[in-house]
Formats: C-alpha cells, sequence, structure tokens
C-alpha cells in the first residue's frame, strides 16, 4: 500500500547559505549545496546578487588591464578624488580615466595599498618608492619629494601600509618581511627623526619563521598579520613602548587585502578561511573564530589555488564581506548581519564576476568594483548589461529516512522579483549529477509611480511581483537534490519558499 | 873782659892787690865748694848702682799643684830671658787624649750612626723620588685600571640587567624596536643612559681616585723628603755634633795648660811686683844720681856764686873807681 503524500516545506530555502561541510543527509535544509550569486537579503531569503554598473567610458589609458586597487583622497577641505591602479599606471577619474603616475617613475605591479591618511593619499607597494597625493600637491607625487621627507629608502618600501596612531606604518618590505616601520607622528613621508622607528619581529614570531602579510589597527592593539602566525601588539600609541599582548599560532593572514574591520570584528582570511578577531572590552585575549566553516574544504581549496591576489571588502550597507579569489574568478559572500549556530556567517557564492578589486566609499556606501573595463558600482541588476545565473541547489534531502525510496511528486517554488526572467527547477536522486528539469516563466511586473506613469496605462503595484509555480516531478530514489536556477536580468529574484510533494515508499 | 881787668888792675895796682886777696880766698872757697859737689855726684852714683843692681828683675818659676810648672831663665851673657812651660805627665796624657778625640772627632766623616741616618735618608730619597716620579707619571694607565676594575665589578650587574631586559623585550616582541628618539626602546635608552652614566661615573670616579693616589703619592713623596731632610738634618746634627764633640774635647785639651797659665797669673804678679821694684830702684838710682847731680849743681852753683859775688866785688873795687863795669 502506498503510504501518504509526504511534504517537506524549505521555507527561504538556502537562507543559512552554502554548507559543504556537513553531511548531506544529515543537513539542515535550510542550507544550501550551490549558492551562485546570490545574497541572504534583508528578510532572510536567498536572493540575487547585484551586479556591477560600469562608470568608465573612457578606458584608454587602463588598456586591457584590470583594475587592482581602488582609493579615495577626502581632506578636510571636503576635497576628494578616487584613484586605482591598472596598467602599471597610478589612474584617476572613473569616467574617463586618466594616467596620474608620476614622471620618471617606473611601475612594475599593480598591488597598491592605497591609505588615506592625515590629509594625504598615499599609495604603497613593495619595491616601489610610496607616492603621495594631496589637495596642495594637485598630483601625485614621489614621497622623497615632499617637503621634509626623510628616510625614503628602499627599506621602507612595503607593501602594506595602514595610518593609525597618527603615524603612517608600513610592513612587508621585498628585502624584509618580518620588520616594522612607522613614521614620525603626522608625518608619513619621515621616517627617521622625531618619533619614527622600526621594530623587528623576526624573533617574536609564535612558531619559527614567518612573513609579515598584513597590519591592522584593532581594539586599541596593533595587529601583526603573518602568514603562519599573529602577533598583537599592545601600546602602539607610543610605538617605542609597545609590547606583545597575544600571539596566536597557526593561524596567519593568506592576504594583505583579505583584512577588513566590520567595527566589532576584524575579518581576515586563513589557510583554513574566513577569521575574525573578535573586539573586546575587558577580556584580555580576543576571541578568534571561523566564519567559514560551512564552506571551509571549498575555500581552503580556492585559497590553495589562487594564483593572483585575494581582493576582499566590507558593506556595511549591504551588510557583507566578499572575499574575491582573483585567478579563479570567485568571489565568496559572507553575510554578516547574524551569525550561525556555531559563529559561522551565512556564505554564498559569486561566480563568474569578473571582479578585481573592490573599495567602498565611507562617505555615501558606494561599493565600487574594479575590472578590466574600469571602474563599476555595484548597482543594479545586471554585470555590466550583461545577465548572470542565481543558481540554489539543495542539500541532499532524505525526508527524515535514507533507507526509503522517494517517489517526488511535485515541486512548488515561490518566489518573488525575476521580473519574467525563465527559471529552471530540476531535481535528481541519489547523488546522480543528471537529473530531471523543468522550466518556467517568472511573473512580470511593471510598477507604475504617481506622477510618473501614465495614467490608466501604468499599473500601481507594491514592487517585485511574487511567483508560484507547480512542477510536477518524477522518478524515485532515497536522496533528493532540488536545484533552482535563473539568469538575473535587470532584477532581483529571491527564492521564497520550496514545497516538495513525495510519496515515501518502500525500504530498499 | 879779661882786657879790661887786666887794664883795671894795671890801673889800679893796690886795689888790684887787695882783690886779688880778696880774690885767692874766694878761689879756695870756691875749690871746696867744687869738691863737695863732686864728692856728693860720686856717692849718689855709687848709691844709683847698688840701687840699680838690687832692683834688677829676677826670674822665677811657679809650679802648680796639678804638676804643670812655668818657668824661665836669664842668658848670663846676653842677659835675654827665655821661658819655658811644662805639664804633667797626667795632664800631659789628658791633652793628648782629648786632641786625639777631638782630631779624630774634627776628622770624622763618618760619626756612628751617620751611615744608618745616610742610609735611611738615601732610602727616604728614593722613596720619595719614587712616588714623586710615579706622582709626575701620566694619570691616565691608572685612571685606566680603576675604571676597569670599577667597570669589572659593575659590568656582571649590569649584564644581567641587559640580560634581563633583552628576555623582557623579548618576550614582550620588542627586541627589534629601533626608534629615531631613543636608538632602542626607552627602557633600552634608559638602561643604556643609566650604564652610561655608570660609565661616566666611574670614569669620573677613576680619575678623581687617581688624582687621589696623585696627590697621595705626591704626599707620601713629599714625606718621604721631609724625612730624607730631617734625616739629613739629623746626619748634618750628628756631624756637627761630632765637630762640637771634637771642637769641645780640643778645647778641653787646653785647659790643662789654661789651668797652669791661670797658675802662672800669681808669678807674673810677683814678677810685676818685682819689675815694679825694679823701677823703682831704677828711679832711685835716677833720684839718687839726679840728687848727686843736683849736689854737685848745687856746690858747683855756690862755688860760682861765691865766685861770682866776690868777683863782682873785686870788679866793683875794681871798677867802682872807674865807673860801672
Amino acid at each position: 500500500m502506498a503510504s501518504q503524500l509526504q511534504n517537506i516545506s524549505i521555507v527561504a530555502p538556502g537562507f543559512k547559505g552554502i554548507n559543504t561541510e556537513d553531511s548531506p543527509l544529515a543537513q539542515d535544509a535550510s542550507f544550501a549545496e550551490i549558492a551562485d550569486n546570490t545574497v541572504i537579503d534583508q528578510r532572510g531569503r536567498m536572493a540575487s546578487r547585484k551586479g556591477r554598473t560600469l562608470l568608465t567610458t573612457t578606458a584608454t589609458e587602463l588598456g586591457s588591464a584590470a583594475v587592482n586597487a581602488i582609493g579615495k583622497y577626502k581632506d578636510d577641505a571636503g576635497n576628494s578624488k578616487i584613484f586605482f591602479a591598472g596598467n602599471n599606471k597610478i589612474l584617476s577619474n572613473t569616467v574617463t580615466i586618466a594616467d596620474e603616475t608620476p614622471g620618471s617613475y617606473t611601475i612594475t605591479a599593480n598591488e597598491w595599498k592605497i591609505v588615506n591618511f592625515n590629509d594625504n593619499l598615499y599609495f604603497f607597494q613593495s619595491g616601489h618608492e610610496p607616492l603621495v597625493y594631496n589637495n596642495s600637491l594637485g598630483a601625485v607625487t614621489k614621497m622623497s619629494a615632499i617637503s621634509g621627507a626623510a628616510a625614503v629608502t628602499s627599506a621602507i618600501y612595503g607593501n602594506e601600509a595602514i595610518g593609525s596612531w597618527g603615524r603612517l606604518w608600513t610592513a612587508d618590505m621585498a628585502a624584509n618581511k618580518s620588520k616594522i616601520y612607522w613614521s614620525d607622528l603626522l608625518l608619513g613621508s619621515q621616517w627617521s627623526g622625531g618619533s619614527s622607528g622600526s621594530i623587528d619581529i623576526t624573533d617574536a614570531w609564535p612558531n619559527g619563521y614567518d612573513e609579515i602579510v598584513g597590519l591592522a589597527a584593532h581594539n586599541n592593539l596593533l595587529i601583526v598579520f603573518g602568514r603562519h602566525s599573529i602577533i598583537t601588539y599592545s601600546g602602539a600609541d607610543s610605538p617605542a613602548s609597545m609590547a606583545i599582548q597575544d600571539t596566536i599560532t597557526g593561524v596567519g593572514c593568506v592576504g594583505r587585502d583579505t583584512i577588513q574591520y566590520t567595527g566589532t570584528d576584524l575579518l581576515f582570511v586563513s589557510d583554513t578561511g574566513l577569521r575574525s578577531l573578535g573586539r573586546t572590552i575587558q577580556e584580555k585575549s580576543m576571541p578568534l573564530r571561523e566564519r567559514s566553516l560551512n564552506v571551509r574544504s571549498q575555500i581552503t581549496e580556492y585559497i590553495q589555488e589562487e594564483t593572483l591576489s585575494y581582493r576582499s571588502v566590507y558593506s556595511p550597507e549591504n551588510s557583507f564581506y566578499l572575499l574575491h579569489f582573483q585567478s579563479q574568478d570567485v568571489t565568496y559572500c559572507f553575510d554578516l548581519r547574524q551569525e550561525l549556530e556555531d559563529g559561522s556567517f551565512r556564505v554564498t557564492r559569486w561566480t563568474p564576476t569578473v571582479f578585481d578589486s573592490f573599495f567602498r566609499d565611507k562617505d555615501d556606501g558606494t561599493l565600487y568594483i574594479g575590472t578590466v573595463d574600469g571602474i563599476n558600482t555595484y548597482s543594479d541588476y545586471y554585470d555590466n548589461g550583461a545577465a548572470y545565473t542565481f543558481k540554489y541547489k539543495s542539500p541532499s534531502l532524505a525526508f527524515g529516512d535514507s533507507s526509503r525510496l522517494k517517489m517526488l511528486k511535485k515541486i512548488k517554488a515561490t518566489l518573488v522579483g525575476g521580473n519574467g526572467a525563465e527559471a529552471t527547477l530540476s531535481w535528481s536522486y541519489d547523488f546522480e549529477a543528471a537529473g530531471d528539469s523543468a522550466t518556467f516563466a517568472v511573473g512580470i511586473q511593471s510598477t507604475g509611480y504617481y506622477g510618473a506613469s501614465e495614467f490608466n496605462v501604468a499599473e500601481y503595484g507594491f514592487g517585485a511581483s511574487s511567483t508560484r509555480t507547480t512542477i510536477n516531478a518524477s522518478g524515485s530514489g532515497e536522496i533528493i537534490d532540488i536545484s533552482f536556477e535563473m539568469p538575473i536580468l535587470g532584477s532581483i529574484v529571491s527564492l521564497q519558499e520550496l514545497n516538495i510533494l513525495a510519496t515515501i515508499g518502500k525500504v530498499t | 873782659m879779661w882786657k879790661e881787668l887786666i887794664d883795671w888792675a894795671t890801673e889800679n895796682p893796690a886795689q888790684a892787690v887787695g882783690t886779688a886777696g880778696g880774690v885767692a880766698g874766694i878761689y879756695k872757697a870756691y875749690d871746696d865748694l867744687t869738691g863737695i859737689g863732686d864728692t856728693a855726684q860720686d856717692r849718689a852714683g855709687t848709691l844709683a848702682d847698688t840701687l840699680k843692681t838690687n832692683a834688677q828683675f829676677v826670674p822665677y818659676g811657679v809650679t802648680t799643684g796639678s804638676g804643670s810648672g812655668f818657668g824661665m831663665q836669664k842668658d848670663p851673657v846676653t842677659g835675654q830671658m827665655s821661658y819655658q812651660t811644662s805639664l804633667s805627665d797626667s795632664e800631659m796624657n789628658l791633652q793628648n787624649m782629648l786632641q786625639t778625640n777631638a782630631l779624630t772627632a774634627l776628622s770624622n766623616t763618618n760619626p756612628k750612626g751617620y751611615g744608618n741616618i745616610q742610609d735611611s735618608a738615601y732610602q727616604a730619597n728614593m722613596a720619595g723620588q719614587d712616588f714623586m716620579q710615579r706622582a709626575g707619571m701620566d694619570n691616565g694607565a691608572r685612571e685606566a685600571q680603576i675604571y676597569n676594575r670599577m667597570r669589572a665589578v659593575q659590568s656582571p650587574d649590569e649584564q644581567r640587567q641587559r640580560l634581563a631586559l633583552e628576555e623582557r623585550q623579548f618576550n614582550q616582541g620588542r627586541h627589534g624596536v629601533n626608534t629615531a628618539m631613543y636608538g632602542g626602546t626607552p627602557e633600552q635608552f634608559a638602561m643604556e643612559k643609566a650604564q652610561a652614566e655608570a660609565r661616566n661615573s666611574a670614569s669620573m670616579q677613576s680619575i678623581q681616585q687617581a688624582q687621589a693616589e696623585q696627590m697621595q703619592q705626591a704626599q707620601i713623596g713629599q714625606q718621604y723628603k721631609q724625612l730624607q731632610g730631617q734625616l739629613a738634618t739629623q746626619g748634618s746634627g750628628l756631624m756637627t755634633s761630632e765637630q762640637q764633640r771634637g771642637l769641645a774635647g780640643l778645647q778641653g785639651s787646653y785647659i790643662p795648660q789654661a789651668g797652669m797659665l791661670d797658675a802662672l797669673q800669681p808669678g807674673m804678679s810677683a814678677a810685676a811686683a818685682q819689675a815694679q821694684h825694679q823701677q823703682y830702684g831704677l828711679g832711685l838710682w835716677g833720684e839718687t844720681q839726679m840728687s848727686g847731680l843736683d849736689a854737685y849743681l848745687g856746690a858747683n852753683l855756690g862755688a860760682g856764686n861765691l865766685l861770682g859775688n866776690a868777683s863782682a866785688g873785686v870788679l866793683a873795687g875794681i871798677y867802682g873807681k872807674k865807673g860801672k863795669v
């Protein structure tokens, strides 16, 4: 006798993000096996990410190279200017790109760290003399040419730089991977005299040889990220007296550009994924948390295979932290609205993106994206006019008993948005890659606006349209995988709900 | 005159005869008076000779109770006096002994103890010179020596402090701090400063100590020099004392002679008295002679007066007739 039709309702499917670490059978159905080009929206649903809108119209100076670093100059007088690097040049102007490279200055790479400090914009890159821009100078200038510059030698040509405690700090020099230099107070071009100095932490690494990858000022501590360990210094407001407060062995940082401040946490990427150093007020030791537990293996694999650079950005406006693997064109999006029970962040994956760099404008929250086309903003739902694909795959579903045969009858999907795109819902049994699928059109809703749309033509609406569709499924198996895929064509889409109706059969 | 007298007598034969008789009597008286005078002169001469003989000096001799003596002799031919003094044997021995001692003392250039003093003075001098030489030497080496000793005391603790700081800084991860303000860390700077101050202090103290020692050397040298001076004075005093002793001995050697000469004084007084006697005798002799001459002159004067008066009467008688003469 056939058993009763059983329903599995997955509300807000995948809203816990990707989980590739737990056993598929034991997983919560709220996770997703795949969540490409998605984010967790403000209502906790899986939704399509925004696209990139190209600002640049003339990219002659950029040529075919990508924008690899973006920074913004801003001073007390309100002057501001976006700078970026690519094609071995310092560039400006997001629309018509201009070359700002100083004369007689040769650039051989584009891994600049751009630091805004004390009404100056500083450019640091290993093996290159630092560059300086301010409104008075009016042009990007070699640091040694700055009035009062001192000891601007290759010794301070660091790859990492931060502006904290009234000084510039630099580290990761080509010839010395364990030395940190700090400038004189408020004088970012003076590296000798005054209260400038340096510290060689070769002997301070807790676990043998290591190299400085990045620096951060967090919780009034100087965080020195090594490749395989971390040292925190207290008292960096008086660098001559600063002392180690804590060391972390076995966890380092894979790339300078993975370090992001979120206000409460300091995020960075270690060999095993995204980590955070929590902010503490009273506790002496900062909690170190692993934030990418659910995609640890994936990220570890990407880290191991990355041949170019890591890029990241924290966008409080979008409540995410993006981690981009440049050579593999994969971006992980960590939702920072809330963490899961195990302390990890909900994570989705974006690919392909052709992103190369990020920059968040703190003034208006604009998220700039550097690509080979020039400067883009994270906005709208096209990737420079092209569609991108929203993908979801559920975890393997056993309907509570993996020993029994399941026969799918119907799949009901509820979508919000999408606006006319054709979606594909597919299912497969028992971990087989190939399965059956069905397509359906997402509803269209043209929204009319009062005072803007034509009377009696346009229709007033509440925003995005919702689509509820039922697919008749077929086949049988013990484990069921459900996938959803649709192109994003200028409109957001959210996967609201999946209802899976199956008949439970005999024990196999 | 005689011509006139003759003329007179010629002219006045009576008167001349009377006169002639008177003259004869006068002449007789005159002659008697002249004889008395001669006799008186002769007897006065004899008396004077006797007195002279009696008043002549008689040589004499003195002999003291200790046996020394004084004597004189008159050469019987020439009458020249010769004198002899003599000491007793014991006095002579004493004198000889004293003079010998005095000669020894006076000629002694190395009185007893003088050599030791000289040696001590020499040693003091040498020691003084040594100390003075040391005091005059450059202090650099001594300063370095003192400094090194002070540093040898200070260094282990400084090393411990340095190591402790190194360890502390190592544990604090500050081992490699290099600052423009301090060179290293402020603690390193403070410690280096403190140690530099200690070194400076040690340096200054070593200089002061070396100078103090130099001063001490000089003072010791000076003391040795003073000691040498004192010893030299003592040696000189010893020599002087020896000389004085010699002179005293020399003086003492003449004491017997002086005693003898002192004893001569009474003899000398007697001789003087005898000389007085002799002088008195000569005076008597002279007076006697003079009295004889006076008698002689008186007698002759009386005879002359007599003759004169008689002649005047004669002549008056003669010339009274004729006038005055």
